[in-house]
């Protein structure tokens, strides 16, 4: 993960273009946002107030998912009350969005040719901008990704994509990590970063993994976020510095991008 | 550096007591803003009469592990344990920004024992640049801790008149609402040497989850905020407007100019904005605008007047 410096955050209103359902459970949101649009970068995240009203009450955050042109997308999950809200949301509505938050990934990083992106579940949202910015820089990429069930994946603008399912009903059976042991040896000699998304344990189990492998990862955590901004204290993670002494940070504001090597997943 | 504020040309200007005089009865609450510093990039914080740091403690502390925080039905809890980097890193890391600035700074400190609380205010006393201390005898979220303070008559009046000692500050006592008598406490705190009573700290209440059969915070207990307390807080800054003669802050669940105005109305001679400059980072600095655009233009009252006007 790298730190941002170009980062100055905007809180802003901003128009809904357009709303897909992609699934019965997963939307991509498009929005118009001249300001902040170029200043993106792969792994960022931004906060955002689902409606006007105190219900729900705060913002919820979501990671970049892809920049068009002025144009920002998200691609959302429905979990619960805000992102049923944004399932439904119409074109012409807006969002109050305050952004970019985060650092980013990694991916200017000289100690790699193949990047390999892992995901589970929604964890494929921000591997779209991530992919891209990637092969602007003339890496090779190669994509995981892992899901429940068949009709929960989504994979679109990603190539080089190896599917996974609990349940088998698409590519392999089994998750993501047992995947990529797989792949693995056929990608020997290359010399690789492994950027992930998804959920806590998965991320905790591929952590233990290419820490293992000695193969650099980066994760892209989740937490509960109260504000996105460092003022709750509501989103600490566990990191495990250089020496070997262990600090609260918050996810937000040293995140959401962390190197494997230091998360200490709450287990 | 924050010289004296022209307390008598601004519409809305107020003075708490011993040199905290407000440009404008708007402060933002303790543990919504940390310590100024990424606010500031968001909002102009010279717009606000003050802002009241996190809770500062005599050694840094870690805090509690997640999930810290759970949003409720126009609300939300918290149990962060007060987490922060104790008060030396704060004199170190913290103060250089803050003394820079162009409002108030009022610390809130917390801590074990009295010993603690004075200790604090000790090494704060010569530090230039905070303009009080609101002591925080009411976090509900660490076990053991300040809140046995908060609760108890006497205990409240033992640290105040300790701390009255040790500082010719503004002193700040903040009351908790998980008392039977809210206005008793207030009480202590005045007869302690209190120069004003803020209110009201987080409500106690809890978040469960039954599929998996836990709570949904680590604490198990949380601190409940937001629009969901305002209509127990005001209750309580009446309660205690007709008991004490020292000035309220009144605070909870404050999301706009109209709310602000309800807390003057029932005896708040300032307010405090907390869980809001999560949802919107400029909220204070609006709300303080409106505060003075309205008491400039409204004829027939001032403010001053118009704190405790409540008719029943
Ligand atoms: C940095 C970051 C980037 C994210 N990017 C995306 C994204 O691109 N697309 C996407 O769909 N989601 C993303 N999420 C997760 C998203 O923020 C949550 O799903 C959302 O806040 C849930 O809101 P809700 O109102 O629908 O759920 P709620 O009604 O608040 O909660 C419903 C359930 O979701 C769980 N939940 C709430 N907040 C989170 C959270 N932050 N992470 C995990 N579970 C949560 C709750 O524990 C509860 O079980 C991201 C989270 C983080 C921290
Ligand atoms: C996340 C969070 C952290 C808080 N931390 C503190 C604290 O450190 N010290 C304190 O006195 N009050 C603390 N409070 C309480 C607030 O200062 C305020 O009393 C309360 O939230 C009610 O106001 P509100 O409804 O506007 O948020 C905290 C509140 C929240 C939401
Ligand atoms: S989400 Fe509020 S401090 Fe990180």
């Amino acid at each position: 993960m790298q730190i941002e410096t170009d980062n100055e955050i905007r809180d802003l209103s901003l128009e809904v273009i357009s709303n897909k359902q992609l699934t019965p459970s997963i939307n991509v949101i498009v929005l118009h946002a001249p300001e902040v649009a170029s200043r993106f970068k792969a792994g960022q995240f931004m906060e955002i107030k689902v409606n006007d009203s105190l219900f729900p009450l705060l913002r919820r955050p979501f990671s970049i998912h892809r920049v068009v042109g002025e144009q920002i997308e998200i691609m959302s999950k429905v979990v619960g009350i805000g992102t049923k809200i944004l399932y439904s949301l119409k074109a012409g509505e807006k969002l109050q969005t305050l952004a970019p938050l985060g650092n980013t990934f990694g991916y200017d990083k000289d100690d790699f040719d193949l990047g390999v992106l892992i995901s589970g579940g929604i964890g494929v949202a921000p591997m779209v901008m991530l992919e891209e910015t990637l092969r602007a820089r003339s890496k090779d990429v190669l994509n995981i990704v892992g899901a429940r069930t068949a009709e929960e994946l989504v994979t679109r603008y990603l190539t080089n994509v190896h599917l996974a399912t609990d349940d088998g009903t698409a590519g392999f059976k089994g998750n993501v990590i047992s995947l990529f042991s797989e792949i693995l040896p056929s990608l020997k000699g290359k010399r690789l970063r492994v950027f992930a998304c998804g959920p806590n344990p998965m991320l905790n189990a591929l952590s233990k993994f290419c820490n293992a492998q000695e193969i650099p990862c980066e994760v892209s955590i989740e937490s509960t976020m109260g504000c996105g901004i460092g003022i709750c204290y509501g989103c600490p993670v566990r990191i495990k510095h250089s020496d070997g002494t262990i600090h609260n940070k918050l996810l937000c504001q040293y995140g959401s991008v962390i190197d494997a090597r230091e998360i200490l997943f709450d287990e | 550096m924050l010289t004296t504020q022209l307390t008598e040309i601004r519409p809305a200007s107020i003075s708490l007591g011993r040199g905290l005089d407000l440009k404008n009865p708007v402060l933002l609450a303790s543990g919504t803003v940390s310590y100024g510093e990424e606010l500031s990039k968001l909002t102009d914080l010279s717009k606000l009469g003050g802002i009241v740091t996190k809770a500062i403690s005599l050694e840094v502390r870690e805090g509690n592990l997640p999930q810290r925080i759970v949003e409720t039905p126009a609300g939300m809890l918290n149990a962060i344990g007060l987490a922060n980097v104790g008060v030396e890193k704060f004199i170190e890391e913290k103060m250089p920004f803050l003394r820079a600035q162009q409002f108030h700074t009022v610390v809130n400190i917390v801590g074990k024992s009295v010993d603690d609380y004075c200790e604090v205010v000790r090494r704060l006393e010569d530090v230039e640049g905070i303009s009080g201390y609101e002591i925080n005898l009411s976090c509900p979220n660490v076990k053991g801790e300040c809140i046995i303070f908060g609760v108890d008559e006497r205990a409240t009046f033992e640290i105040t008149s300790e701390l009255r000692k040790c500082t010719n500050r503004h002193l700040m006592i903040k009351l908790t609402p998980n008392v039977t008598s809210i206005a008793t406490i207030a009480l202590a705190a005045e007869r302690g040497g209190a120069d004003s009573v803020s209110l009201i700290n987080t409500v106690v209440g809890m978040a469960v989850n039954y599929k998996t059969r836990k709570p949904m915070l680590k604490n198990v207990t949380g601190g409940l905020s937001g629009p969901a307390i305002k209509p127990i807080a005001l209750a309580k800054v009446w309660e205690v407007y007709n008991a004490v003669k020292i000035p309220i802050v009144g605070m909870g669940g404050i999301t706009n100019f109209e709310d602000a105005m309800e807390f003057f109305l029932v005896g708040a001679s300032a307010v405090q904005v907390g869980t809001m400059n999560f949802v919107s980072p400029n909220i204070g600095a609006t709300v303080a605008e409106q505060i003075e655009h309205y008491f400039s233009t409204e004829k027939g009252t001032t403010f001053k007047n118009f704190i405790g006007s409540f008719e029943i």
